[in-house]
C-alpha cells in the first residue's frame, strides 16, 4: 500500500503482514492454541534527507507445550530507526524492543530449529575476526536495544582528507533486559508479569559496544583501515553460563592494503584483543593477537596465511591453559559466482547456545575444502 | 472488490487465531486410563550435569510419570559434551556419570543439543530425537493400548554378582527379530548440577541415572516370538561398589531390531 500525499513532498509506504501456524494440540493436560497468529504493521516515511522506518509485530499466545510449564502471554516486537544522509555525512539512530517473540513453525522447537521470526541484532556486525569474537545475538524472549552511528567523509584536499579523502565512523549500541523479564501469563496468578514499555537504567546489561574507525587511501598503492572496539558482553545471558560477570574486551585492528602492480594486491591485518583483568569482569580466554597476510591476484586467485595466538589463561575451574597458536593457510580460486577454497589449520572450539539449547563445536585441526556458489 | 478482499482477509485472520482464556489453560477433562492397560513407555533422556536446561527435562519426566502412573519408565543417559566431568582438582562437577553403554547409545542416536530424548525410540532414524516438551504428547499417543509382550524380571544377588532373569511372554506373533535389554539405574543421587538461573548447585537430586547396561548395549535376541511363547534370557551383572543398591532399579525392555522401536518396558526396584 503506497500513498503519496499531494501537498507534502514525502513518500509514505505502509505494509501489513500476517502469518498463522496450525499445529494439533495433543497435550494431555494443557489446552494449547492450535492456530497461532502473528501480524505486523510497518511504515517508511521518506522526506528529503530524512528517512524513518518502523515495524510493530504482535503474536498471540504461543505456549511451548509440555506438562510442566506453559506461558500463555502474547509476544511483541517493535523497531524504529531514523536516518539522515547527505553527501559525506550519514547519521542513524535506532531502537528496538522485543518481548516474548520466539515464533517457530513447531511450538516445541528449540535452538536454531524452525524459526519463523527473525529479529536482526541492533548492534554492529563486525567482520574482523577478533572484533567478531564476542558477537551479540538478539534475545527473542526479551530485550531493549539502542544504536547510533555517524559516518563522515573528510573532503579531498582538506587537511584531514588529504589527496583522496578520509572516512571516519563512530558507533555505539547497547542492549539491556526488559524490566523484570519478559511477559508471563500462566495458571499461577503470582507469576503473571508484563514488563514496562521503556526501561534502561538499572536493567541488566546484555551487550554494549562503542567503536570507531577510519578508512584512508594514502596514495595510489596504499589504503589503510583502522578500527577500535570497546565492548561488554554478558556471557551468562548470551551463552547461557552462570559466571556472574560480564566480559569487557577492547580490540584494535589495523588493515593495510598494498597494490604491488595492477591486479596484484597484498593485504595485511593486525588485530589485538584484550579482556579487562579488573576483578569486576570475567577474563574469559584472556588476550589474543592475530596477524594475517593475504595475497590476491584478481580476479581469480588468493592465498592467505593467518595466525591467531592466545596468550594463555586460567579458566573458571582453575585450569591453566598454555599459550597456543591457531595457524591457518587458505588458498582459493574464484570464477564468476563460484568460489573454491582449500585450507589447512587449527580452529578454535566454542559452545554455541541459542534459546537455552547448547551445542559444542570442538577444536579441530585439519584440511577444509569449501565450494561456494551464489545464485 | 477491494472491500471484499479486505473483509475476507480479516475473516481468515480472525479464524486463524486461537486465543485461550486464562481460566481455560488446563483441559477440564481428566485422564481416565482403562484398568487393563499394561503397555509401558520408555523415555530416554540425554542429559549432563553441566547442561543447565536439563533439569527442566527431568522435571517434565517426573510430571509425566505422575500424569501416567505406572506407565512410564525413564532412563537418564549422561553422555556428550555437557556430561564431561571437571578434573578432580576442580571444586565441583567432578563426578563422572557417563557409562560406556550410555556413550554408545548416545553416539548411535546422535543428539547434537541438550536436553534431548527419545520416547520408545519411535521415529528412527529421522525423528527419533525429540524435545522434552513433546514427550508428554508422545506418551499420550503411545499409551492406552495393551502390550504386545509381557516382561517379568527376577534377580538373585550373590556377593558382588547379580543374576537377572527376564522372561518374555509374546501376546502377538512377530515377523521381525526382537532383542531384550537389561539396564541398571539409580535414583536419589545428590550431586552437583548446573541449573539455568541458579548456577552450579551442590545438592541436586539426580534420578533414573543409567549405571550399566548389563551385557551388550543392544541386548540379547529373544528366541521364540509366536503367540503364547515364553522365553527367559539370563543376564549377569557385576555390582559396582559405587552404586547405592537400595536406590537402584532393574529395567528390561524389548525392542524391534529392524527399527529400534521399544515395544514394552518393565522396571523393578532392587530391595
Amino acid at each position: 500500500m503506497i500513498f503519496y500525499l499531494k501537498n507534502w513532498s514525502a513518500s509514505i509506504i505502509n505494509g501489513i503482514s500476517f502469518i498463522s501456524r496450525f499445529q494439533e494440540d495433543l497435550n494431555p493436560i494443557y489446552n494449547l492454541p492450535e492456530n497461532v497468529a502473528a501480524f505486523a504493521f510497518r511504515t517508511t516515511i521518506n522526506k528529503g534527507k530524512f528517512s524513518f522506518n518502523s515495524e510493530l509485530a504482535h503474536k498471540i499466545n504461543d505456549p511451548k507445550g509440555g506438562i510442566s510449564y506453559n506461558n500463555y502471554a502474547s509476544g511483541s516486537a517493535a523497531m524504529a530507526n531514523l536516518t539522515y544522509s547527505e553527501r559525506g555525512l550519514g547519521i542513524i539512530i535506532e531502537a528496538h524492543r522485543v518481548d516474548n517473540f520466539d515464533f517457530r513453525s513447531d511450538r516445541s522447537a528449540n535452538g536454531k530449529e524452525l524459526t519463523l521470526s527473525f529479529i536482526p541484532t541492533i548492534t554492529k556486525q563486525h567482520t574482523y575476526t577478533l572484533a567478531a569474537f564476542y558477537p551479540f545475538a538478539t534475545q527473542p524472549m526479551g530485550e531493549f536495544g539502542l544504536q547510533g552511528e555517524v559516518n563522515y567523509t573528510f573532503k579531498k584536499k582538506s587537511t584531514i582528507g588529504g589527496k583522496y579523502g578520509t572516512q571516519i565512523y563512530l558507533n555505539y549500541a547497547r542492549v539491556n533486559s526488559l524490566n523484570g523479564g519478559h511477559s508471563v501469563l500462566t495458571t499461577e496468578p503470582s507469576e503473571t508479569h508484563t514488563p514496562m514499555l521503556l526501561s534502561i537504567k538499572g536493567e541488566e546489561l546484555y551487550f554494549s559496544d562503542f567503536n570507531f574507525g577510519f578508512k584512508k587511501k594514502i596514495n595510489r598503492k596504499v589504503k589503510v583501515i583502522g578500527n577500535y572496539v570497546d565492548l561488554i558482553y554478558n556471557k551468562d545471558v548470551i551463552q547461557g553460563k552462570n559466571y556472574g560477570k560480564n566480559i569487557h574486551a577492547r580490540i584494535a585492528i589495523l588493515d593495510i592494503n598494498y597494490k604491488i602492480k595492477p591486479k596484484h594486491t597484498v593485504r595485511t591485518e593486525l588485530q589485538y584483543l584484550s579482556t579487562d583483568k579488573n576483578n569486576e569482569y570475567d577474563i574469559d580466554q584472556g588476550d589474543w593477537a592475530m596477524a594475517m597476510i593475504e595475497y590476491t591476484v584478481s580476479p581469480h586467485w588468493f592465498l592467505a596465511i593467518a595466525d591467531q595466538y592466545n596468550f594463555g589463561y586460567t579458566d573458571h575451574d582453575g585450569i591453566q591453559h598454555d599459550p597456543l597458536h591457531y595457524f591457518n593457510v587458505n588458498c582459493g580460486y574464484t570464477k564468476g559466482a563460484n568460489r573454491f577454497a582449500v585450507g589447512y589449520g587449527k580452529k578454535r572450539e566454542g559452545v554455541f547456545c541459542v534459546g537455552g539449547i547448547c551445542k559444542n563445536v570442538p577444536s579441530s585441526n585439519g584440511f577444509t575444502l569449501s565450494i561456494t556458489t551464489s545464485f | 472488490m477491494e472491500r471484499v478482499v479486505l473483509f475476507l482477509s480479516v475473516l481468515i485472520a480472525f479464524s486463524a487465531c486461537d486465543k485461550i482464556d486464562s481460566d481455560n489453560f488446563i483441559d477440564g477433562e481428566i485422564i481416565v486410563q482403562p484398568e487393563d492397560i499394561d503397555r509401558k513407555i520408555l523415555i530416554e533422556d540425554f542429559t549432563g550435569h553441566k547442561c543447565q536446561n536439563c533439569p527442566e527435562a527431568a522435571a517434565e519426566i517426573h510430571n509425566i510419570q505422575n500424569t501416567f502412573p505406572n506407565q512410564v519408565v525413564a532412563i537418564a543417559i549422561h553422555a556428550g559434551y555437557f556430561s564431561e566431568p571437571n578434573p578432580p582438582q576442580a571444586p565441583y562437577l567432578t563426578t563422572d556419570f557417563r557409562t560406556d553403554n550410555g556413550n554408545e547409545i548416545h553416539d548411535f542416536f546422535g543428539p547434537q543439543s541438550y536436553p534431548n530424548g527419545m520416547v520408545n525410540r519411535s521415529g528412527y532414524p529421522s525423528d527419533v530425537l525429540s524435545n522434552y516438551t513433546d514427550w508428554a504428547n508422545m506418551v499420550g499417543s503411545l499409551t492406552g493400548s495393551t502390550a504386545k509382550v509381557g516382561i517379568n524380571i527376577s534377580y538373585i544377588i550373590n556377593g558382588q554378582e547379580m543374576t537377572i532373569d527376564v522372561s518374555t511372554n509374546a501376546k502377538v506373533s512377530f515377523t521381525t527379530s526382537h532383542n531384550v535389554v537389561v539396564c541398571i539405574t539409580e535414583d536419589h543421587i545428590i550431586d552437583w548440577q548446573t541449573i539455568a538461573g541458579q548456577g552450579d548447585v551442590s545438592d541436586y537430586e539426580h534420578n533414573h541415572v543409567l549405571r550399566d547396561v548389563v551385557g551388550s548395549t543392544w541386548g540379547q535376541e529373544i528366541d521364540k516370538i509366536s503367540v503364547g511363547d515364553e522365553t527367559t534370557n539370563t543376564f549377569t551383572c557385576i555390582i559396582d561398589p559405587a552404586w547405592n543398591l537400595k536406590n537402584c532399579n532393574i529395567i528390561a525392555y524389548v525392542y524391534d531390531t529392524s527399527n529400534y522401536e521399544v515395544i514394552q518396558v518393565e522396571e523393578i526396584h532392587i530391595k
